[in-house]
């Protein structure tokens, strides 16, 4: 089956990353399992966990403690309400996921709570931006929701929490059509600021942009020395604050340059280019794998 | 029971009632046979028989809702006629109702154009009337026939539900679908959005009264949330979940009243100010003077 133009109407800005475009199509086409994994379950944590102490504004560890329990009930309620079920591992082991997490969070809480000169505009936002460009004949609706928004001294700035992807590199950063789209939304677009009043607003500023990388936040686990600045660290030492959030540098030089990137990747789904990308271990994890086809015995998808 | 029997059809319990409305998939909005059980046994308790009660008996957030004529005929059957009522009014402008107990002029009940666009009530430019009927006879109800309703009852539209011109919730009967994983559902803007060339379909009144709030207070734009907020609240307009368009056409003829006469920002919206009343500013179409 190919996407329409009309099912993409909508592009989620974590469609323009995924390894694997056939899983984007399945996903738009509602082939999906509805199950929360550990991965997923984990995410959801840590990103529910963060709102809630930057809501209450309390950083120490009892207050990262209720926020990972008030995190765990709200994570099991949406799971619930969307009949995403938590898988055998996820169920057994959730205590086990939580205190995993909460290490992650009493790390934020206590490095990177927010600064005398961050002023915190909001968590989990709401945004929406529509784009025009010479190759699309429809201009194509992004939206999605930004994980922090904040402004420090005068600069507007975006975190984007990951827990699941490998470490970045500055180079992979600086190619990242996702985040370059949260930067361009935040520029040209809308972000409902009050969500209990459905209020937007446009910024219209540039903005910075960082990939938070959440397994940074661990200690090292052996022995480490930095190459390139000779730095040792020993086993249990904490990463630099630079591994942790990593700033995307996107500048409006580049904006052309990001946009026709944008426009090419909605250009293809909307002309129904969804190849699949098999992955060694992504494959089995999958949560379209029973709808895409396979060329085995078993067979399956469409 | 008074003033009907509720008869379930061939010896059917409650929830094998509940079953089969569910499973017959005519009422869009009761999809589990619990919900439809408790709908038929919450319009039992006020004398109306299972149909009616699927059609017009609501539960929201855990009150018992009733569509406007359903309260209506609640009213006029209750204990052999106890109370009735006569519409004396009914323009676009207001809607005017008299109730009476035993024959007795209890007193009226009074719903107009003005408090409903404080009370951002729905619907107003597409069937005011009908709005206007239903917070009237709601308001009625709660205040001069207490016992009909064994305490406060409401329209689903005050409940905040979405509502069609009969004041009945309406459902969409699409599939629902999940949203992808770690994808959640955006919420849809509600006014125009600009783009990043130069273009912008005109602005809704939420937007409007978010630049004019700004060029009146001076206000970052991460400041302007609140800086409505206050204007709102000094404009006598409580902001309860979702600011709606009418809400915000009422804060705007405030806010312009305030510039015109001069007002400072921080001066109008000061909690202990009283400020200048614009109900007269309102034009009966809905739109701001």
């Amino acid at each position: 089956m190919i996407a329409t133009a009309s099912q993409l109407a909508e592009v989620h800005t974590s469609d323009l990353m995924d390894a694997c475009p056939k899983r984007v199509q399945l996903r738009h086409e509602g082939k999906i399992i509805g199950e929360t994994p550990g991965a997923l379950y984990r995410g959801q944590l840590f990103h529910e966990a963060v709102a809630g102490l930057y809501q209450r504004n309390k950083w120490d560890r009892p207050a990262c403690e209720a926020a990972i329990l008030a995190a765990a009930r709200v994570v099991a309620e949406t799971a619930k309400r969307e009949n995403r079920p938590f898988t055998e591992a996820v169920a057994n082991g959730a205590s086990t996921h939580q205190a995993e997490v909460l290490d992650l969070v009493v790390q934020y809480a206590a490095r990177f709570h927010p600064m005398p000169q961050d002023k915190i505009i909001g968590c989990e936002l709401p945004i929406r931006w529509t784009m025009e460009h010479p190759s699309l004949p429809e201009p194509v609706n992004f939206a999605s929701h930004i994980d922090l928004l904040f402004r420090r001294d005068t600069l507007l700035c975006v975190y984007d929490y990951k827990l699941r992807q490998d470490d970045p590199s500055r180079a992979f950063l600086a190619r990242n059509p996702q985040l370059g789209l949260y930067w361009l939304m935040v520029r040209y677009g809308q972000v409902c600021i009050d969500v209990d009043a459905d209020l937007w607003v446009a910024f219209g500023e540039w903005s910075a942009v960082a990939w938070v990388h959440a397994p940074a936040l661990a200690p090292y686990g052996k022995a480490y020395t930095n190459t390139h600045t000779g730095e040792a660290f020993k086993k249990g030492d904490l990463r630099p604050a630079d591994k942790v959030v990593r700033w995307c540098g996107f500048h409006p030089d580049q904006e052309g340059a990001l946009r026709d990137a944008l426009a090419e990747r909605v250009g293809m789904m909307r002309a129904g280019f969804f190849p699949a990308i098999p992955d060694p271990v992504g494959c089995g994890l999958c949560e379209a794998w029973k709808h895409c086809p396979r060329y085995d015995a078993i067979g399956g998808g469409e | 029971m008074k003033g009907g029997a509720m008869v379930l059809a061939s010896g059917m319990d409650l929830r094998e009632m509940g079953s089969m409305m569910c499973a017959s998939g005519f009422f869009a909005d009761t999809r589990e046979a619990a919900q439809a059980a408790v709908k038929i046994q919450a319009g039992a308790e006020l004398g109306f028989p299972p149909v009616a009660s699927m059609v017009g008996v609501y539960i929201v957030k855990g009150k018992v809702s009733l569509s406007a004529n359903l309260m209506a005929a609640a009213i006029k059957r209750f204990d052999g006629g106890k109370y009735n009522y006569r519409v004396r009014q009914h323009t676009p402008e207001a809607c005017e109702i008299e109730f009476y107990e035993r024959g007795e002029s209890v007193g009226l009940s009074t719903f107009t154009i003005a408090d409903a666009r404080r009370a951002g009530t729905q619907n107003l430019d597409k069937y005011a009337r009908n709005m206007l009927f239903a917070r009237a006879m709601s308001n009625g109800a709660k205040w001069f026939c207490p016992d009909v309703f064994g305490g406060p009852v409401y329209t689903p539209e005050e409940m905040g539900e979405p509502v069609n011109e009969d004041g009945e919730i309406v459902t969409t009967t699409a599939t629902p679908t999940l949203p992808p994983p770690a994808q959640r559902e955006t919420p849809a803007l509600p006014e125009a959005n600009t783009n990043g060339n130069g273009k912008a379909t005109p602005a809704g009144p939420k937007v409007q009264l978010m630049e004019t709030v700004k060029a009146w207070s001076g206000f970052a734009t991460e400041d302007l949330p609140g800086a409505v907020r206050s204007c709102a609240a000094a404009a006598g307009v409580e902001i309860n979940g979702k600011m709606t368009n009418q809400q915000a056409e009422y804060v705007q003829a405030w806010v312009d009243e305030q510039r015109a006469a001069g007002a400072r920002f921080m001066d109008a919206t000061a909690k202990d100010n009283k400020p200048i009343d614009v109900g007269d500013l309102l034009k009966p179409s809905g739109s701001p003077a």
